[in-house]
C-alpha cells in the first residue's frame, strides 16, 4: 500500500484542520458516494426485517373514482369485518387502475399492464370493474374459469350471478366461459356509488386467496 | 488576415443558422406544452380551429395542480430515486468498464456478452420476474423498490468500457512502474480521467429513471412512496380529457431535469489536461 | 482445459485476472439477478403453450418456433422494424455528431443549445406525441399547411414508416449529442493546437483528428442504436391508432409481442418473438463486433 502510505506522509506535518480539508478536497466524491451507500444499506436491512410479506386478500377496483382504496372506510370495515390483523397480513384494495377493454386498444395502457403484472404474478386474487369492461378482460384468459373445480364453492354460491365471456375459438367459433360473478346489488354500489350501471367481479387465474375472496363477497353482499 | 477573419465570421454565422434552426425543431413541442398548459379545456383539444395562443392565459392550471398534488414529496421521491440509480449504476458500470476495457481475466468475452445481451432484449420481459423478486422480499412502496431495477446498468457498463479503451496506455504504465497496483491505478489515475463517460451515464440514467413509468407505478402503488412520472400517469387517468392540467404538471415534473441536466453538464472538463488527481 | 491455462499464468497475470473478476462482480451479479432470470425464464416460457383461464402450462418444444416463422405477421414487422432501424440510426447518428461537433467549440449561448437539444429527453411522451399528430394530421396540419400539400403523413402505407421513423430520429438527436460530446471531452487538446500549427483547416481536423479519435465512441453508438432501434415500441403505439391502415406496414416485432403477452394471454407465443429478436440482433452484432476492429482507431 505505497499509495497509503504516500498520502499519510502528506497529512503528518499539517494542523487538523488543514488535514480535514486536504481530505475532504481529494476524496469528497467518494466520501459522500460511500456514505449514501452505507445509509442505503442500512434503511434496506431495516425494511427487510420489518417487511410485512403475507398477503391476505389484494383486489384490484379497474375504473373507479369512489372512495374504496386502502384506508377508506370501505377498506377499515372489511378489515374488521374479516378479523385481519393488519400488522400480520396486508390487505390491498388497489384502486389505481383506469382502463377499458371494450374498445380493444389497451396497448401502452400502463394501468392494464399493470394489472397484467399482478395476476401473472399471482398477487392480484380478484379484480372488480363494470360488467362489460370484464367481460372483455376475461375473453383473453386471465380471470379464472369458473367451471375450474378450483371454483366450485363460487359456482355452488352464485350459480345465478355467473357472467360469461365470449372467446375466441381456434376453429372460428366462440364458446361461453363463466368468469365474473354479478355484484350489482352489493354496498360497492348501494353505499359507495363505485360504479354507474353495474359491477362484476372476476378472480385471478392464479388467485392464492380464494378464502379470503369468498369472504369479501359476503362482505360487499351483505344486507 | 482581414479576409480570414471574414472568413471566420461567416463560418460562425452558418453554425449559428443551422444550430437555431435545429432548435427550433427540438423545441416545438415544449412550446405546445407550455401554451396548452395556460389554455381552457375547450381551447386544448379544438383543431378546427387550430388554437395556438390561449385567449387568456391561465395559471390556474399550476396552482390546481400543486395543490392536489403533493408535488414535495413527490420530486423528493423521484430525487432520492435519480440520486441511488445514479450512484450505483456509475459505480458498477465504472468498476466493470475498468475491467472489461483494460484488464485480462478468464471468461472475459463471455461475461461482456452478457452484458450486451441485456440490451437485445424488449425490457417489458423484466418487469414480472422483478416485482415478483422486490414483493418476495415484502419491500413494495419503498424507495428501495424504486432503485431496484437501476442497481446496475448494461448500457452503462458498455460506455464506460468504451470510455477506459480509448484512454492512452502510456499513463497507465507509468503508474504501474511507480508501484501502483490495480486497485490504485483504477482509483487514482484511470477512473477520473472517464470523468465525462461517467457524467454521460449520470445523465442518461437520471433521465431513465425520471421517465421510468412503468415500474414505479407497479411497484410503488401509494402515491407516498411513487415518483413524479408515475403519479403523471395517474393524472391522465383521472383527468383524461384534460390537457392543460395535464401539460401543466408535465412542465412542472421536468424543471428538475433540467436542474439535474444543467448540473451535470457542466462537469464535462475541458479536455483531458485538466483531470488530476481529483474526483 | 481451464486448469492448463491457469498453470501458463504468471504471477501478474494471475494477479490481474483476480481484479478484473472483482471489478466485473458486482455488475455481472446484478445483471445475472436482475436480467438473466428473467430472459431465462422467457426462453423457458418460449417452449410452452401459455394455459388461459386457470390451466397451467403445457410443454409443446418447438411448436411456438414453427407457428412463429410461418406466420406472415412475424416476417413483416421485422420488415418493418429493419426499415425502421435503416432510417433511425444513420440520421440520428450523423445529425447528432454535426452538432455535437459545433457545440464543443467556444461559441456563444452554447450551454442554451446543448439544454435545448436535450430537452426532447425530458419532455413528455403525450405532449410529443400530441404534436406530431398536429403536425401530420392530414387536414388541419402544419406540415400539409406548409406544403401546400394532402398528404396522409402518418395512414399512407408507403409513407407512414418514415413519417414515424423520423420522429425518432428527431427525439434520440439529443441522446447520441451527450454521448458525442462526452467522447470528444476525452480528446486531448493538444492533437487540435498541433494540427493548428500545421495549418490545417477546420474541416480538415474533423476528418483527420475528431473523426478517427472518436471512432469508439461513434462505435458504440452505432452499436447500442441498432440494438434499441430494432426494439421500437412505444413511439410506434404512440402516434399510430389502432385503427389505422398503416399500421400493418409499421408495426414492430416488439409492438406485436407485446400484442401477445399483455393484451392476449398468450406469453409462449410472444416470448418465441422475443427469442427471435435476440437471435437476429446477436446475429448483427457479432457483425458488428467483427468490423470493430477495422474501423475503430484505439490509442
Amino acid at each position: 500500500m505505497k499509495w497509503l502510505e504516500q498520502e499519510k506522509k502528506k497529512l503528518t506535518g499539517l494542523s487538523r484542520k488543514a488535514k480535514l480539508e486536504y481530505v475532504w478536497q481529494y476524496y469528497k466524491l467518494w466520501l459522500i458516494g460511500g456514505a449514501a451507500l452505507i445509509l442505503f444499506g442500512i434503511y434496506f436491512g431495516f425494511h427487510l426485517v420489518n417487511a410485512n410479506r403475507d398477503t391476505h386478500l389484494y383486489v384490484g377496483f379497474v375504473n373507479t373514482y369512489a372512495d374504496v382504496g386502502n384506508d377508506s372506510d370501505f377498506w377499515k370495515n372489511y378489515v374488521e369485518y374479516s378479523q385481519t390483523d393488519i400488522d400480520e397480513e396486508n390487505v390491498i384494495f388497489d384502486k389505481e387502475m383506469y382502463f377499458d377493454m371494450t374498445q380493444g386498444d389497451v396497448r401502452g395502457n400502463h394501468y392494464y399492464e399493470k394489472l397484467v403484472v399482478l395476476i401473472d404474478s399471482k398477487t392480484l386474487d380478484a379484480v372488480v370493474t363494470e360488467t362489460e369492461n370484464l367481460r372483455s378482460l376475461g375473453a383473453n384468459g386471465r380471470l379464472l374459469d369458473l367451471n375450474n373445480e378450483r371454483a366450485d364453492r363460487f359456482m355452488e354460491k352464485y350459480e345465478d350471478r355467473i357472467i360469461t365471456a365470449a372467446v375466441d375459438q381456434e376453429d372460428g367459433t366462440t364458446r361461453e366461459v363463466p368468469i365474473g360473478i354479478d355484484i350489482s346489488d352489493s354496498i360497492l354500489m348501494t353505499e359507495e356509488d363505485a360504479y354507474v350501471g353495474g359491477c362484476a367481479i372476476g378472480i385471478s387465474s392464479h388467485a392464492e386467496h380464494l378464502d379470503a375472496v369468498l369472504e369479501f363477497l359476503d362482505y360487499i353482499l351483505q344486507e | 488576415m482581414d479576409s480570414v477573419r471574414t472568413k471566420d465570421k461567416i463560418v460562425r454565422i452558418v453554425i449559428h443558422v443551422i444550430l437555431i434552426v435545429m432548435s427550433i425543431i427540438m423545441i416545438v413541442p415544449f412550446l405546445w406544452m407550455a401554451l396548452t398548459a395556460f389554455k381552457t379545456v375547450q381551447e386544448s383539444t379544438s383543431i378546427t380551429p387550430f388554437v395556438i395562443f390561449p385567449s387568456e392565459w391561465k395559471f390556474e392550471n399550476f396552482v390546481e395542480v400543486w395543490e392536489n398534488y403533493n408535488f414535495l414529496i413527490l420530486y423528493k421521491n423521484t430525487l432520492l430515486m435519480i440520486f441511488f440509480r445514479v450512484l450505483c449504476a456509475v459505480l458498477t458500470a465504472t468498476m466493470a468498464g475498468y475491467a472489461f476495457g483494460r484488464l485480462r481475466f478468464p471468461g472475459k468475452n463471455f461475461l461482456f456478452s452478457l452484458v450486451l445481451i441485456q440490451m437485445m432484449v424488449p425490457p417489458q420481459i423484466f418487469l414480472l420476474p422483478q416485482y415478483l423478486m422486490v414483493s418476495k422480499m415484502g419491500m413494495l412502496n419503498t424507495t428501495f423498490a424504486l432503485v431496484f431495477p437501476g442497481l446496475v446498468s448494461a448500457f452503462g457498463t458498455y460506455l464506460l468500457k468504451t470510455s477506459f479503451q480509448g484512454l492512452p496506455k502510456d499513463l497507465e504504465e507509468a503508474a504501474a512502474i511507480d508501484g501502483c497496483n490495480i486497485g490504485q491505478r483504477f482509483l487514482l489515475i484511470m477512473a477520473p480521467l472517464t470523468r465525462s463517460g461517467m457524467v454521460s451515464l449520470g445523465i442518461f440514467t437520471a433521465v431513465f429513471a425520471f421517465k421510468d413509468l412503468m415500474w414505479p407505478m407497479i411497484a410503488c402503488t401509494s402515491i407516498e412512496t411513487t415518483s413524479l412520472s408515475a403519479a403523471l400517469a395517474k393524472m391522465q387517468g383521472q383527468f383524461a380529457a384534460n390537457y392543460p392540467q395535464l401539460m401543466a404538471a408535465a412542465l412542472m415534473a421536468c424543471i428538475p431535469m433540467i436542474v439535474i441536466y444543467l448540473i451535470f453538464q457542466k462537469q464535462f472538463v475541458e479536455g483531458i489536461a485538466t483531470s488530476g488527481g481529483k474526483l | 482445459m481451464k486448469q492448463k491455462v491457469k498453470k501458463k499464468m504468471t504471477k501478474a497475470q494471475k494477479n490481474e485476472a483476480v481484479w478484473g473478476l472483482c471489478f466485473a462482480a458486482p455488475a455481472i451479479i446484478g445483471l445475472i439477478v436482475l436480467n438473466f432470470y428473467p430472459i431465462i425464464n422467457t426462453i423457458w416460457q418460449s417452449f410452452h403453450k401459455t394455459g388461459d383461464f386457470g390451466k397451467g402450462n403445457t410443454f409443446v418444444a418447438f411448436a411456438n418456433y414453427s407457428s412463429v416463422l410461418t406466420s406472415g405477421e412475424f416476417w413483416q414487422s421485422l420488415l418493418n422494424t429493419i426499415k425502421y432501424a435503416i432510417i433511425e440510426v444513420p440520421f440520428s447518428i450523423v445529425i447528432a455528431l454535426v452538432l455535437a461537433v459545433f457545440l464543443n467549440r467556444k461559441m456563444r449561448f452554447r450551454s442554451g443549445y446543448r439544454t435545448i437539444f436535450f430537452l426532447p429527453m425530458v419532455a413528455a411522451p403525450a405532449a410529443v406525441a400530441m404534436v406530431w399528430k398536429w403536425l401530420y394530421n392530414q387536414q388541419y396540419g402544419l406540415l400539409n399547411h406548409v406544403f401546400n400539400t394532402d398528404t396522409a403523413w402518418i395512414s399512407d402505407p408507403k409513407i407512414a414508416w418514415i413519417s414515424v421513423a423520423i420522429i425518432g430520429v428527431w427525439s434520440i438527436i439529443g441522446y447520441n449529442m451527450v454521448l458525442f460530446l462526452g467522447g470528444l471531452q476525452e480528446i486531448p487538446h493538444d492533437y487540435y493546437e498541433a494540427a493548428e500549427i500545421d495549418g490545417a483547416t477546420g474541416i480538415r481536423q474533423f476528418f483527420k483528428i475528431t473523426v478517427p479519435l472518436l471512432s469508439p465512441t461513434t462505435f458504440f453508438i452505432v452499436q447500442t442504436r441498432i440494438i434499441a432501434a430494432l426494439q421500437v415500441f412505444d413511439l410506434i403505439y404512440m402516434v399510430m391508432d389502432k385503427t389505422n391502415v398503416a399500421l400493418g406496414k409499421v408495426e414492430s416485432i416488439v409492438c406485436v409481442f407485446y400484442e401477445y403477452a399483455f393484451t392476449f394471454d398468450n406469453k409462449g407465443y410472444g416470448s418465441t418473438m422475443v427469442v427471435m429478436l435476440l437471435i437476429f440482433i446477436m446475429i448483427i452484432t457479432v457483425i458488428l463486433q467483427k468490423m470493430e476492429k477495422k474501423f475503430v482507431f484505439y490509442n
